[in-house]
């Protein structure tokens, strides 16, 4: 072929049809919205990124170190407050049978001398219960089935008058399971420091009769003498009745609370 | 990059400035360079509707790939190949090619394209646009374009005696296209 016919086909040129660079626009700019910026890694940026790998690298060192401190000082104080402390008591009842929530309270610090049972307790305004994780705390004579752990009744504030002491909450054992502890007769007696500083000691028998009233609790002695006695099973409903009715909770280690108990359970004299 | 209007554009600035992702200079490109690459397209392609298509996905393989162009030959030719090759890939799936025996390469002549010296480039278009794709693409890249058997045997993954037997043949078919113009 002759090569000036194949150099002017070569070079030929015919414009194209309107509209085509729009198509060929549309396309880029799509190809524009799907293109993920990409900062390529090089000079300035390298240096920036290794600051802040650096950076992240020593906040996270710190933040675990600060993690694994904490975590290891929170299993001493654990392990302390297991051996030496009485745990705090959780929810109890409160007016009625109805229950109120749980009350999360600090433990407190028992000494480690007080194995005689029943523990004399002293008891600062918190109401608690004692475990036999307790290495102090010895095993009840004879009560070697009993529940796990026992409890003891305690009314926070004895300067205040019954009627406001009413709403401060009753003090519960509970088992390992978490169920309700209702055997006063584990103890013997209490004390409890009131406002003005002297030990008030509760006796065991009036907060087993307090216990039996209040709640339909086992013990075998007084068990033993209401079933012995329709008069005294009668009796002891008809208190149990009065008391619920009254929304009343008294308790063992408070005197306050004898006369107003009596108060309540109150013969109504017949005219 | 500022795109300064009523001037002569570079093409170094055009390359720059469509690298730079900058719109104007694409389409100052487009304007500059579409003509030509479209009367490629237009050889390659039996219509005008298919040209167009192959015309706009090789710009949009240009602007893709502008940042890959070393200035190491002319950039219209380095576009050309672009637009070559798109057309090709258009057209793979149209273009059959048969292969013949190895040994019956060397009989075909294809040095004899005297008969198209008597006529116009529009004619030489028309008959060429009537020729088969695989033929035409062979011609177009043998005889206009300048590739030799090696690379034309590459691009369309046939052998180097396919490659001269089809243009054989296309030549065959052009010169009876010739005969019945006179």
């Amino acid at each position: 072929m002759n090569g000036n016919i194949r150099e002017r086909i070569y070079h030929l040129e015919t414009p194209p049809p309107a509209g085509v660079w729009e198509r060929i626009a549309h396309v880029l700019d799509e190809d524009e919205q799907q293109k993920t910026p990409v900062i390529p890694i090089t000079g300035k940026n390298k240096t920036n990124w290794l600051k802040m790998a650096l950076a992240a690298s020593l906040v996270g060192f710190v933040a675990m170190t600060g993690l694994w401190l904490a975590e290891r000082g929170a299993k001493k104080e654990k392990e302390m407050v297991r051996q030496n402390t009485i745990k705090p008591a959780a929810d109890t009842l409160n007016k009625k049978g109805t229950e109120m929530a749980e009350q999360k309270t600090a433990p407190v610090l028992m000494p480690q001398d007080s194995t005689a049972l029943p523990p004399k307790i002293i008891i600062r305004n918190v109401p608690v219960y004692i475990t036999r994780d307790n290495p102090g705390i010895k095993k009840i004579p004879g009560k070697d089935n009993a529940a796990p752990e026992e409890f003891i009744q305690v009314r926070t504030n004895p300067s205040q008058t019954l009627a406001d002491n009413n709403h401060l909450p009753r003090v519960v054992a509970r088992d390992s399971s978490g169920k309700a502890i209702q055997d006063i007769g584990v103890v013997r007696s209490a004390n409890e420091t009131n406002a003005a500083g002297p030990l008030t000691r509760g006796d065991k028998s009036i907060a087993q009769m307090l216990s039996k009233i209040s709640v339909k609790g086992d013990n075998e002695e007084l068990d033993r003498i209401i079933s012995d006695s329709p008069y005294w099973k009668n009796k002891i409903q008809e208190w149990r009745n009065k008391l619920i009715r009254s929304g009343y909770s008294p308790s063992a280690v408070n005197m306050m609370d004898i006369p107003e108990l009596l108060k309540v359970i109150q013969e109504e004299k017949t005219p | 990059m500022s795109f300064p209007r009523n001037h002569i554009h570079t093409e170094t600035d055009l390359i720059r400035g469509c690298i730079g992702g900058d719109r104007r200079y694409q389409e100052a490109l487009y304007i500059q360079y579409s003509p030509k690459m479209y009367a490629v397209c237009l050889r390659y392609c039996g219509n005008s509707n298919d040209a167009q298509d192959v015309l706009q996905d090789g710009f949009v393989k240009v602007f893709r790939n502008l940042e890959r162009f070393r200035a190491e030959g002319s950039f219209e030719g380095w576009m050309r190949r672009i637009f070559v090759n798109t057309a090709i890939e258009f057209f793979r799936k149209k273009i059959s090619i048969s292969t013949i025996p190895e040994n019956a390469e060397n009989t075909f002549e294809d040095k004899d394209w005297t008969a198209f010296d008597r006529l116009g480039e529009k004619d030489i278009l028309t008959v060429v646009r009537n020729l088969s794709p695989g033929y035409r693409t062979i011609f177009n890249m043998y005889v206009i374009e300048g590739y030799s058997h090696k690379e034309i045997s590459e691009a369309l993954n046939i052998s180097e005696g396919t490659s001269k037997s089809q243009l054989a043949r296309a030549r065959v078919i052009l010169q009876k296209e010739i005969d019945a113009i006179r």
